[in-house]
């Protein structure tokens, strides 16, 4: 009995110490991120309207553009990396502070033909969400299946960024990152002043031209399985929820013109089955005034837009929404 | 379930603590439905195959043991008892080869005959050839009445499906794991213990050395042309990251196991200082080596027709070599179907082939290597003659790792040929060492498999000289034992690749 006595002392010195340098690791390596700040603010306020979806809408939605022109308090969480199913639980998560009135998904369709890695983003929406019923759901469809390491030591996907630690340190004890403040862009390596990750302009500079194409024979199902869950979601709760397609750059468009053509004529009729709305802005009926549709307006061939192509957009987008 | 997630250490976690907790005569009855759960989680198609297996393989051995003592008749009993194992070999090996090999016999039909058939989409259950190979040795244990057919379905359903040994082995046998799995334990904190540092020891191994080891493996093999001056590296690499991938999942199904005081059979036992080939399959996936030697290598040499050949080989070749023939082919066809249940591609055939033909020409040789050890005063005690036969017998391994890695018997023969023509160390660092960074960490991760590396080598040349570690850890103060603890825990995020893209247990897959 001593013995047992003396195990379990031990066992909880032992968890203890490993918690005390779990948490160290985490507060080193683990660096400031956006969605810290996207995850502190649908904690503490509502929103009428949410964008989700993937990195084409974080550089591409300017959710204060959509708030000054639609009235609608406006919150953009997509995310790079941000599968269906992540979406989904962001959705319940941003539910349990108030019930938006309009969601809308951005879909990129090389996520709904590709498996989520073990490094996605996911990682960190999931380190940043504060426990709740959402959280826990969450932990069960999807950190369950996962490396025990990505659970238990947060800091795994960020070791091998230890140069930056001291940055991390300095970063995490000023008053902007207590106070969930927009840190100065200089400074952070990233700007999110107007709630999304604006790019500076980069016309006539060599673009990136990796892209993942749709392939219907590689149908990720869990993608599928999620935005169903997703549209009912919206439709139990009186959500309005519509999908979009941002645009891409007309070169693109020229070079893969039979794949978006696929995406087009697959995701219009798949949206059309779910009851909802597909806004796809590469079509000639959903043209942007003023939106410089060549390579000069994007960072990559992919579609990230720049910021003020990003204005531009949203708002149209937000035109679009007033008359839903 | 795959054994590196969250919800299998939570699995383990209920499962061992519910073992100990519900009534000791009910503790089979909490394995065998956890077995089925973790079975169950890949699907319930693969686990109506496991059922199939369970159920034909108990029907039978209940069918034999029933003829062995109610039918009189000598020949008729054998007969009956012959057709009764016939029929459930055929059965379960039936479903195994064409779940396993279908696919390969179309494509090789077509390539002999110029044909277009389209391969099948069929579902190969996970570990199915360890439960097959698993029963297969009770029934034919049961068919030499060696042991006693298991009356009750679900403790032979237990047998068959210890969740900890399913996916990836150790091949084990009904009269030493039966009688453990339906007795009785109760909780042991140093068996506790131990059974922690193990699973620990065994994840430290796969997911910091062979994890890191096949970012090298995976590029060079991946892409022999371009990386050609880099043969002999992606070998050694290669050796590398199997033996720790496959030990260090063995370690985690012994430890495992030995959170409910079950005592499964070792798998590895310091292959690499093996001082030849023979013995190298002594210390290499040993159940499946003494499964092979059991079930096919004393059948086959002791057949009526091996031993014609035996008469038949003493008249032609004289009376020494004549009584080696036959240990010889039987070696090889041992070889032939080790080669062929490790993958339905010809390189596995070659590799299995290289490795009977080597063991079969050492048999034959054995008298003439004494001969010139007697005439060159070599003692086999020697140390440096050991330490010639461990380097020697490393050397043929490494050659045998070729075919089973390389992407097909040809481009096995060209890295072989890259190796000896072409060396260029400085390649290595040009490979992306799995960060987003590209080569930054490249340097990083060669120490960190080498310092991994010295390690496992210390540890195992301390068991190799016979040292008990387990006792010595034991006597160590309880803050030592902490710290070691921590950092075997530590050490697994720190300097471990992600497992999603470094795969998970390689064996997993058979």
């Amino acid at each position: 009995m001593h013995n047992f006595k003396k195990a379990i002392l031990l066992v909880v010195f032992l968890l203890a110490a490993l918690a005390a340098v779990n948490a160290t690791m985490n507060y080193a390596l683990i660096p400031y991120s956006y969605v810290r700040l996207m995850m502190h603010r649908i904690t503490t306020e509502q929103y009428d309207t949410v964008f989700l979806g993937t990195s084409h809408g974080l550089n591409g939605i300017n959710p204060k553009v959509v708030e000054e022109k639609t009235g609608q308090k406006s919150i953009n969480l997509c995310l790079g990396g941000e599968f269906p199913e992540d979406a989904y639980f962001l959705l319940k998560k941003v539910c349990e502070k108030g019930i938006p009135k309009t969601v809308i998904y951005e879909l990129d369709p090389g996520y709904w033909c590709t498996k989520q890695g073990p490094r996605g983003d996911f990682n960190r929406l999931y380190y940043e969400m504060p426990w709740s019923a959402a959280k826990l759901e969450y932990f069960a469809s999807k950190m369950l299946e996962m490396d025990f390491r990505a659970s238990f030591f947060p800091w795994f996907y960020y070791r091998g960024q230890f140069k930056n630690v001291k940055k991390n340190i300095s970063t995490k004890q000023t008053e902007d990152y207590k106070e969930y403040r927009i840190p100065n862009p200089e400074e952070i390596g990233w700007d999110f002043t107007d709630g999304f990750v604006n790019a500076p302009p980069s016309p006539g500079t060599e673009k990136r031209q990796e892209l993942t194409l749709w392939e219907e024979k590689d149908k990720n199902e869990e993608s599928f399985r999620y935005f169903e869950k997703i549209a009912k979601f919206c439709r139990d709760k009186g959500i309005a929820l519509v999908a979009i397609i941002t645009p891409v750059p007309k070169e693109t468009l020229e070079k893969y013109q039979d794949n978006y053509q696929e995406i087009d004529a697959y995701f219009s009729s798949y949206m059309k089955e779910q009851k909802v709305p597909l806004w796809n802005y590469n079509l000639p009926q959903r043209k942007i005034r003023g939106f410089d549709y060549s390579l000069n307006g994007f960072s990559d061939w992919e579609g990230h837009m720049d910021k003020d192509q990003a204005g531009r957009f949203s708002a149209r987008l937000a035109k679009d929404l007033k008359n839903i | 379930m795959s054994l590196i997630s969250m919800e299998f250490l939570l699995f383990v976690v209920t499962a061992a603590a519910g073992y100990y907790w519900i009534p000791r005569k009910y503790q089979w009855i909490w394995l065998l439905i956890f077995s089925y759960i973790y079975y169950s989680s890949g699907g319930i198609k693969v686990t109506c195959f496991l059922a199939l297996t369970t159920v034909s393989t108990w029907l039978a051995g209940i069918w034999i043991q029933t003829l062995s003592h109610k039918e009189p008749d000598k020949s008729r009993r054998r007969q009956r008892k012959r057709r009764a194992l016939v029929l459930v070999l055929l059965l379960n090996f039936g479903v195994l080869a064409i779940l396993k090999y279908t696919n390969f016999a179309i494509s090789t039909a077509n390539a002999i005959f110029g044909i277009k058939q389209g391969e099948l989409s069929l579902l190969l259950p996970l570990g199915i050839s360890f439960y097959t190979f698993q029963s297969m040795g009770y029934i034919l244990d049961v068919y030499w009445e060696k042991i006693k057919a298991e009356q009750n379905l679900f403790r032979f359903a237990l047998f068959v499906s210890f969740f900890p040994q399913i996916l990836q082995g150790p091949i084990g046998r009904f009269d030493k794991l039966g009688r453990q799995l339906y007795e009785s334990h109760s909780f042991d904190l140093k068996r506790t213990e131990l059974s922690l540092l193990r699973i620990l020891w065994g994840y430290f191994k796969k997911m910091v050395i062979a994890d890191n080891a096949v970012i090298f493996v995976d590029a060079i093999f991946g892409d022999p042309q371009k990386y050609s001056g880099l043969g002999i590296v992606a070998v050694l690499a290669y050796s590398i990251q199997l033996y720790c991938d496959f030990s260090g999942g063995m370690d985690v199904v012994i430890g495992i196991a030995g959170l409910f005081g079950i005592q499964i059979d070792e798998n590895f036992k310091r292959p690499y200082f093996a001082v030849s080939i023979t013995d190298f399959w002594h210390r290499w996936h040993i159940t499946l080596g003494t499964w092979m030697k059991d079930y096919i290598f004393y059948p086959v040499s002791l057949s009526r027709w091996m031993k014609h050949f035996s008469k038949f080989a003493k008249k032609v070749f004289g009376k020494q070599t004549g009584r080696l023939l036959p240990i010889c082919l039987a070696n090889i066809i041992v070889f032939l179907v080790v080669g062929v249940w490790h993958g339905a591609a010809w390189k596995f055939i070659v590799y299995g082939l290289y490795n009977g033909v080597i063991i079969a020409f050492s048999g034959l040789m054995a008298p003439k290597y004494r001969n010139w050890k007697q005439a060159l005063h070599i003692s086999d005690d020697s140390l440096g003659f050991r330490f010639f036969q461990i380097l020697r017998t490393f050397l043929l391994v490494n050659i045998s790792w070729f075919f089973d890695r390389a992407n097909s018997v040809q481009a096995a023969f060209q890295m072989m040929k890259y190796s000896l023509t072409r060396f260029r160390l400085s390649e290595l660092l040009t490979i992306e060492s799995g960060e987003a960074s590209g080569t930054a960490y490249t340097p990083i991760i060669l120490f960190v498999i080498l310092a991994g590396c010295l390690i496992v080598f210390v540890v195992s040349l301390l068991q190799e000289q016979g040292r008990d570690l387990e006792s010595f850890y034991g006597r160590r103060h309880w803050l030592v034992k902490c710290v070691l603890f921590a950092a075997l825990f530590l050490v697994l995020p720190a300097l471990g690749q992600p497992s999603g893209e470094a795969g998970g247990f390689i064996y997993a897959q058979f």
